[in-house]
């Protein structure tokens, strides 16, 4: 069997996407909060004027989590002219008069957005809100007590970022397929994050940041008949990722990494973060690109994926026998019902 | 042509050349001197070379009989082949060199076959048909014969009145040993509306002397070789108006078949005149012998007799499947079975081979037609049957090969699974084209070799069981087709180049399969231009954009197929 299908494999297993099931429950919870937003808000004078989902799950980027965790983003979008002055005011609302009010004990305002967990559902649901002039967005920036100088409506584009990382205008021929092999890099590093690093740490490589790295330095790999070569497109990309200048050596072999939004607020990602963040994250990359490496060298196919299983993690699947076995393989049927074709004769 | 510049370029060379006047005509003539004697060469000066300089022997009649050198009648000149073939390219840019050049083949042959006495027989006897030819009238009919060259009577027919060409227009001569030959039921075929010609007789020559070089010369060939060959006495006392005898010899360059026509002058009949003198009671003429049989015709024209043997189902006899048919034929396949269920009609003329007298037919029965009259030795049969109804075990195994041109992804991996169900040993072709002019495909599946159909659809984002073929160099799911007349009248773009093209890949596969020559499971496309489908905003698979093994036949192989590892 190829190594593709194995790493088609470990796709299926870890990714989420809005089509599953687990993923379905989740939307009702938070469909049914944003509704209950919609009301608070309207009362509050500030009626929602749109609502979005964002982050990766919009971006086709999302994964399962190791814990079982569902994270939804949910931006909420007021307008410009009733929006009051202090931002913090409609997270206030949010929280007392929303999520209190529904039993949420935890429901927390963080600096970008409003937090609540559904602990019997292990839904995570972070409320980014913003105001919005014209096509512009600023997203409401403070926690519950900061004074003027701690909040402010910050200058955002959220939907830019979406368009951004969902953009294959620049990739020439079967652009559908680079991207969904973009895809599934950016699943597999994240993989590779929960996998390799403490909870605290991967806590800090954050999910945005490896996708805006991974956009940048794609570099994706399929062989003459067009079938995508998942890994030698992931080594390449990794390599370029170590080079491309996010990783600054400072004294000791310690780094420092910061990367960039590509929109507004073109803010660091990592802004804040410490040495030990950017010298682990450094590291542990370069390990990942070695190992990579040897599985590219490793001829076996057994061989090949017990590396790859080191790196990702138990999800990785390594067959019995290899494919000169006996061992008959079972048929994977195609998911559509009917496509067109070209063919003709 | 500045002839000045090219004569003090030969005299330069050692040649002793001039400029002279010979018959009121401009002449360059070249005098060489060697063991033997001498060579005068004449050249009659041209406007413009199109060819190897020429140069005319003189003093023709003194050298007797030169292979190679043939009279120019009326003048005592001969005219020299020196093998200045169409694909000899001539430097008419540098005239002088391409005279030096002429003239050296010109020195280098005429020595050669005046002091090469043995070699200038061989090749005498060489060139003998070409010599006949000569001496033959380019008016008269040629004769077709079907026989197998042993000594026996031939029944001559006339050509039909008024037939300037095909085999209408020929004299026709057939053997009793003949109708034993495949070939003789074709030939009698055309044997309507003719009349007796005459009678004749097969001779063949253990003793050939060359070719007369003039008609003059004819009778006294025909004297001596009569005399120093064996001819039955059955035929020497047999009488009659006019004989028909027809001779073939063994040559340096294979059997060789050539005849003379002997007519009474005057009244009555007399038996084959066997001297000088009742040679005068008679006219005699050459004639052009055709032997139409396969061993002779086949090669010759291009197709393999170790095709003739075998069996071919053809399933879909539309643009794609009837060039492929008539590719089969003309490589010397013996035996077709062609199938489809479709009628001919007015939408395929400009992309089928078929011609319009055909429309209204079933394209299997009007194909089948045209192969019969044009490939003398096939047999050919049809049905009238969709490819799905043809799953049958034992008439499946009984093909040395099967080809399917339908373009019907489902109905061909259908198929495909009945085969890999049910054992069935026959390699199977599955070729199609993709519209547009942007490609076409062809898969060989060698059953009992790594590689199937299935291998060719094989998803490669997935490794699942795909539904379009990995080879195919067009995105799924575009609008590709055409509706012309609503529903049940949409059809995919492309034109009789792109069908030829795919008919040309699949049959090289099909003629290497059943010679033996591929023997593993193999692809091949051919990659085409993208303008039309860019232009039309349709997008392309990335095996397009990476494609640069267009004819090239690769492995079918892919190891993400589960049948290949079932
Ligand atoms: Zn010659
Ligand atoms: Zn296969």
């Amino acid at each position: 069997m190829s190594i593709q299908k194995h790493f088609n494999t470990f796709h299926d297993a870890i990714k989420l996407s809005k089509q599953d099931d687990a993923y379905k429950t989740a939307r009702e919870r938070d469909d049914s909060i944003t509704n209950d937003v919609r009301n608070a808000f309207k009362d509050a004078g500030y009626p929602v004027i749109e609502d979005f989902i964002q982050g990766s799950i919009s971006t086709d980027t999302a994964i399962l989590k190791k814990s079982g965790d569902f994270d939804i983003d949910r931006a909420i979008v007021i307008d410009c002219d009733n929006a009051p002055d202090n931002c913090v005011k409609p997270k206030i609302t949010l929280c007392e008069n929303v999520l209190e009010k529904r039993g949420f004990q935890n429901a927390k305002i963080k600096k970008p957005c409003v937090t609540a967990d559904y602990k019997s559902e292990n839904l995570h649901i972070d409320f980014p809100i913003y105001r919005k002039n014209g096509a512009e967005y600023e997203l409401a920036i403070g926690k519950r007590n900061a004074d003027e100088s701690n909040r402010k409506w910050e200058e955002a584009d959220p939907r830019g970022l979406k368009d951004w990382i969902k953009d294959k205008s620049s990739y020439i021929g079967s652009a559908s397929d680079k991207l969904s092999q973009f895809n599934h890099l950016v699943r597999y590093l994240k993989r590779w994050r929960d996998e390799k690093f403490s909870e605290g740490v991967a806590a800090k490589i954050h999910s945005i940041g490896i996708t805006v790295m991974a956009k940048q330095c794609f570099s994706p790999s399929f062989d003459s008949d067009g079938k995508p070569d998942d890994l030698i497109a992931l080594k390449t990309t990794v390599s370029a990722m170590l080079i491309h200048g996010y990783f600054t050596a400072k004294a000791n072999s310690q780094y420092q990494v910061s990367a960039f939004l590509p929109k507004k607020p073109w803010r660091d990602i990592f802004d804040g973060s410490s040495v030990n963040t950017g010298t682990q994250f450094r590291n542990k990359l370069s390990t990942l690109e070695g190992k990579l490496q040897d599985a590219i060298s490793e001829t076996d196919e057994i061989e090949k994926c017990k590396i790859l299983r080191e790196v990702f993690g138990d999800d990785f699947p390594v067959p019995e026998k290899s494919n000169n076995s006996a061992s008959t393989r079972k048929a994977i049927f195609s998911s559509s019902g009917a496509v067109g074709t070209s063919q003709g004769a | 042509m500045n002839y000045q510049e090219i004569v003090r370029h030969l005299c330069d060379q050692g040649y002793l050349a001039t400029l002279e006047n010979v018959s009121d005509l401009d002449c360059l003539v070249v005098s060489h001197d060697f063991e033997g004697g001498n060579l005068k060469l004449i050249h009659f000066c041209v406007d413009e070379i199109d060819c190897l300089p020429t140069f005319f022997l003189g003093n023709f009649s003194q050298y007797g009989n030169l292979a190679h050198v043939l009279p120019l009648e009326k003048f005592d000149l001969g005219s020299v082949c020196v093998g200045d073939q169409d694909s000899v390219s001539v430097n008419f840019e540098q005239p002088k060199l391409a005279f030096q050049e002429s003239l050296e083949r010109h020195i280098n042959l005429l020595t050669k076959t005046i002091l090469e006495v043995a070699w200038n027989t061989e090749e005498l006897l060489r060139e003998f048909y070409a010599n006949w030819l000569r001496i033959c009238d380019d008016s008269s009919a040629d004769f077709i014969c079907a026989a197998s060259g042993d000594l026996e009577e031939v029944q001559v027919f006339s050509p039909v009145s008024g037939r300037k060409w095909g085999f209408g227009a020929k004299y026709l001569g057939i053997t009793h040993c003949a109708s034993s030959l495949a070939e003789f039921s074709y030939i009698a075929q055309q044997d309507k509306n003719r009349s007796i010609a005459g009678e004749g007789f097969i001779i063949p020559l253990n003793n050939l002397k060359p070719a007369p070089t003039t008609s003059e010369l004819l009778g006294e060939w025909y004297l001596q070789t009569i005399k120093n060959n064996y001819i039955s006495s059955k035929f020497e006392q047999k009488k009659g108006k006019r004989f028909w005898l027809i001779f073939n010899a063994q040559t340096p360059s294979g059997r060789t078949w050539f005849g003379i026509q002997l007519s009474i002058k005057g009244n009555g009949k007399k038996s084959l005149p066997k001297n000088e003198e009742s040679l005068k009671n008679w006219s005699i003429s050459p004639i052009r012998v055709k032997i139409f049989n396969k061993e002779k015709i086949m090669p010759r024209s291009g197709a393999n007799l170790g095709l003739e043997g075998k069996s071919v189902l053809m399933v879909g006899c539309g643009s794609v499947g009837g060039e492929i048919v008539y590719k089969l034929g003309a490589a010397g396949i013996g035996n077709m079975v062609l199938c489809d269920p479709d009628i001919y009609t007015m939408d395929n003329i400009y992309r089928h081979v078929l011609s319009d007298h055909f429309l209204g037919c079933n394209k299997a029965i009007a194909l089948s037609l045209e192969l019969d009259s044009k490939f003398p030795w096939i047999k050919t049969q049809y049905e009238i049957r969709k490819l799905l109804d043809l799953r049958n075990t034992n008439y499946l195994n009984s093909f040395d090969l099967i080809v399917i041109a339908i373009g019907s992804p489902t109905h061909e991996r259908l198929f495909h699974d009945f085969l890999v169900q049910n054992h069935i040993k026959t390699p199977v072709i599955n070729t199609w084209l993709e519209g547009y002019g942007i490609g076409g495909h062809a898969v060989l599946d060698l059953q009992n070799a790594n590689g199937c159909l299935r291998c060719a659809y094989v998803d490669l984002q997935t490794g699942a069981r795909g539904l379009s073929s990995n080879l195919n160099f067009l995105e799924t799911d575009q609008n590709l087709t055409v509706n012309h007349a609503g529903c049940g009248e949409l059809f995919l773009p492309y034109n009789s180049v792109s069908a030829a093209q795919t008919a040309l890949i699949a049959t090289n596969l099909a003629i290497g399969t059943l010679l033996g020559k591929i023997t593993s499971s193999s692809k091949v496309s051919w990659k085409g231009d993208c303008s039309d489908v860019v232009s039309r905003g349709f997008s392309v698979t990335h095996r397009y954009t990476a494609f640069d093994k267009s004819l090239q036949i690769l492995p079918l192989y892919n190891e993400d197929c589960d049948i290949c590892h079932g």
